[in-house]
């Protein structure tokens, strides 16, 4: 992993499009601004982990479940 | 030229260009970008117009999610994007309402017990779907079917997008 130190108002780009700014420092937390091309999906990671879970979850349910009800 | 599915769960399937459905995003988590949307018995019609369908992977003949209408279950749910975070060709589509909203189920053995994921629901128009985070506060990610309306109020279009900016 890389790691870099930014301060408030610094940058950080990924790739030729992908600009990651510190918009702010408080505490515990950091503000980030991310500017990217719209083709590109920017998660939360823990968002995006609890769909992965999810998704997953839904997959492998039916192998234990009966059938799907053909109507409710 | 059909695709054909030789699927873990179902067997040969004879699939219709016109049926593919191509995800630019994928589905998060999960590899292939090409489903079908099959019923929820598609040996006899594969069609899915049912309550639930099967939603299959065209790369992953093993891969296949239990999917269903969320308005069936939860008639005023809706599908709030915020405007940064929608997908550039869901954006650009013509006809918002007409686009189908999914969601994924995680299946039971009793359709009481079934939950759903209202969270992040999957858009399909035009061949193309999208999975989504829907920023509806009240859109969770584990409900179970049969707790009802979800957004109180008279029923809006299906998928709005909001300005709102992320938090």
């Amino acid at each position: 992993m890389l790691i870099v130190s930014r301060k408030a108002g610094e940058q950080v780009m990924i790739g030729d499009d992908v600009v990651v700014t510190v918009v702010e420092v408080s505490g515990q937390t950091v503000r980030l601004g991310i500017e990217a091309p719209r083709s590109l999906p920017v998660y939360r990671a823990e968002l995006w982990a609890s769909v992965r879970d999810e998704n997953r979850a839904a997959a492998a349910s039916a192998d234990d479940a009966p059938p799907l009800p053909e109507d409710a | 030229m059909p695709h054909v599915l030789d699927s873990t769960r179902f067997g040969r399937l004879e699939i219709a260009e016109s049926s593919v459905i191509r995800f630019p995003d994928g589905l998060v988590g999960l590899d292939g970008s090409r489903f079908v949307l099959l019923s929820a018995n598609p040996a006899r019609d594969p069609a899915p117009t049912g309550a639930f369908a099967w939603l299959h992977s065209l790369d992953d003949a093993t891969l296949a999610l239990p999917v269903t209408r969320p308005q069936r279950f939860f008639p005023e749910y809706v599908v709030e994007l915020d405007e940064h975070d929608a997908p550039a060709g869901l954006r650009a589509l013509e006809d918002p309402d007409a686009a189908e909203i999914w969601v994924t189920v995680r299946a039971a053995a009793r359709l009481e017990e079934f939950v759903a994921n209202l969270r992040a629901p999957i858009v399909v128009a035009g061949g193309q779907g999208w999975q989504v985070l829907n920023a509806h506060r009240d859109a969770a990610l584990r409900v179970p079917l049969g707790t009802g309306a979800v957004a109180p109020g008279p029923a809006p279009a299906p998928v709005r997008t909001t300005s709102t900016a992320a938090a």
